[in-house]
């Protein structure tokens, strides 16, 4: 679907400053909460796109002295996610150019942790078998993925919403699957997983602080010239429509009812 | 905007088996998690719009010895509140039949005042923030929880389910509704004077086997039973095509190993000045 020279998937346009910013925000205890009680000393966690490493961090202590190896796509990611845990010696970080493909035998982890990655891995059913080769049976997986549709910012300003379905239009050009949430328990049904635990919940921004941080999120990353010249050769936006979201965000940023939320799925479930 | 035919004047819901059944699924613990570490033995509560008194049961004894007084317009719900606070020995627990934008108490009664899916039933929001705000004492909280249609989904959807609850979004603004006030409340709030607004937002997941099997009937027997669909149709929210095909996506949806049923929230707790 894409021409891989034409332009950059989304998610390499989104190694910048700011992204990388949200992504440092996430922490084991209040991104996957719900994998945390599933975790004991000893056990060997897998985190399955780690990112900076803001969670492998969490996940990390929670397992040790059990061995935690991150695996990631992105070397600054890997790199900045090596030095966030320094003096953990129990993580162990990868760069690997194919998630589909991990570096590990199999049955060689307890439990597996995959926050915000499925949505942007082409093939949902490589992903998982993968996850599923190196857990040993019996092992956990837990997942956390966002709901592009379910997620929206208020008030609209006549247009601010377009932002969610841009985005979800950019990610699914790429072969990536913006709603990946919801068809999270049946992806991890259809993998062969059982005794699945379903939940979700919302990211929501709304506290002063808050708003300006996503303020500089939108300003600084998503209407930044390179996402806005991504957009229009996706053609998932128009000259004008940017012009509206760029006034209209400049005054959401000062309005007394601003309000950000993502949605997220998220399930826990066991390798036969 | 048409005036509905139902019991109640701002309410079209009904109050079926199926429904009250839902409303019971709430409780204090799961749906007023957002208010409970305000709550302390000796303050008194006001719950508006209480209906069957599942939460407010759950409130009283958070508050108990203290007070907890619900409210609700209609008598059978009311009557239902009563027996259930009877049964789990709550005695702190008081039910008036009364309207929410009038209340029966004098001002600055109470120091919280609760609200679970009620505004988006009631027409005039801030006639609603407004009388509240008179019964609170100064200082006093105020929480709601109120659904956004726009984020609820049921998942897979076969192409079709998604349009019940568009249906269900319209139903409601027909009947001068507020179908994605969960997202609109800070505004609401700040607007009739309360102040140190704190916003969330938040699921009720429907999932496991159980789960499923109740979002199956209730879409089956309260929201495609001929007294909605009949008033969809009127309002020209729905045909009666659609409803049978709505109820087969739905048969098709229950058996389905991915079956997923997400309703969305937004919560707000504030301050009266």
């Amino acid at each position: 679907m894409t021409d891989p020279d034409s332009v950059e998937p989304v998610h390499r346009i989104g190694n910048v400053e700011p992204v990388t910013n949200l992504l440092r925000g996430h922490t084991a205890e209040a991104n996957v909460p719900f994998l945390l009680p599933y975790l004991r000393p000893g056990l060997r966690v897998l985190n399955f796109g780690c990112g900076p490493g803001s969670i492998s961090v969490g996940l990390a202590k929670a397992a040790a002295p059990g061995e935690m190896h991150s695996v990631g796509n992105n070397p600054r990611h890997v790199e900045e996610a090596r030095a966030r845990a320094t003096g953990q010696d129990n993580a162990v970080f990868h760069q690997v150019a194919d998630l589909t493909a991990l570096p590990f035998e199999d049955g060689f982890f307890d439990v597996a942790n995959c926050h915000n990655t499925l949505m942007y891995i082409p093939d949902t059913r490589a992903a998982l078998a993968e996850v599923m080769r190196v857990l040993k049976p019996g092992g956990i997986i837990g997942c956390r993925e966002m709901i592009c549709d379910a997620s929206f910012i208020h008030p609209n300003l006549g247009v601010l919403q377009t932002i969610w379905d841009m985005y979800a239009g950019m990610v699914a050009f790429d072969d990536g699957h913006p709603q990946m949430g919801k068809r999270l328990k049946n992806d991890i049904l259809d993998a062969g997983f059982e005794n699945i635990r379903v939940g979700a919940s919302f990211d929501t921004y709304s506290a002063p602080g808050q708003i300006a941080f996503i303020h500089s999120l939108i300003t600084g990353w998503f209407l930044s010239p390179e996402v806005e010249e991504v957009s229009a050769k996706y053609g998932v936006s128009t000259p004008q429509i940017w012009e509206r979201v760029r006034a209209a965000v400049g005054q959401w940023k000062d309005a007394p009812d601003a309000i950000f939320a993502m949605a997220w799925s998220e399930a826990v479930a066991n390798k036969p | 905007m048409t005036t509905l035919e139902s019991s109640t004047p701002d309410y079209t819901m009904g109050f079926s088996d199926e429904m009250l059944e839902s409303l019971r699924r709430f409780t204090a613990e799961t749906h007023a998690r957002h208010l409970l570490p305000y709550l302390r033995p000796g303050l008194r509560v006001l719950d508006f719009g209480c209906g069957p008194g599942a939460i407010s049961v759950g409130l009283a004894k958070a508050v108990d010895p203290g007070e907890l007084h619900g409210v609700d317009m209609d008598e059978s719900q009311i009557n239902l509140a009563r027996a259930v606070a009877q049964q789990r020995g709550q005695e702190n627990a008081k039910f008036h039949l009364g309207d929410v934008t009038a209340l029966p108490f004098e001002d600055g009664f109470f120091d919280v005042a609760h609200c679970h899916n009620v505004l988006v039933h009631v027409p005039d929001t801030q006639a609603v923030l407004t009388e509240v705000s008179r019964v609170l004492k100064p200082g006093g909280i105020i929480a709601c929880r109120e659904m956004i249609a726009g984020s609820s989904f049921t998942h897979p959807d076969f192409g079709i389910i998604g349009k019940a609850w568009d249906m269900f979004h319209d139903l409601l603004q027909a009947d001068d509704g507020h179908p994605q006030i969960g997202k609109e409340l800070k505004g609401h709030i700040l607007a009739a004077g309360f102040e140190n607004v704190r916003a969330t937002t938040s699921f009720d997941v429907h999932s496991a086997p159980a789960d499923v099997a109740f979002i199956h009937a209730f879409a089956n027997r309260w929201f495609l039973s001929p007294e909605i669909t009949e008033a969809a149709i009127k309002y020209g929210a729905s045909t009666r095509e659609l409803c049978d095909r709505i109820r087969a996506a739905y048969d098709r949806w229950r058996e389905h190993p991915g079956a997923l049923c997400l309703v969305a929230f937004g919560e707000a707790v504030a301050n009266k000045p």
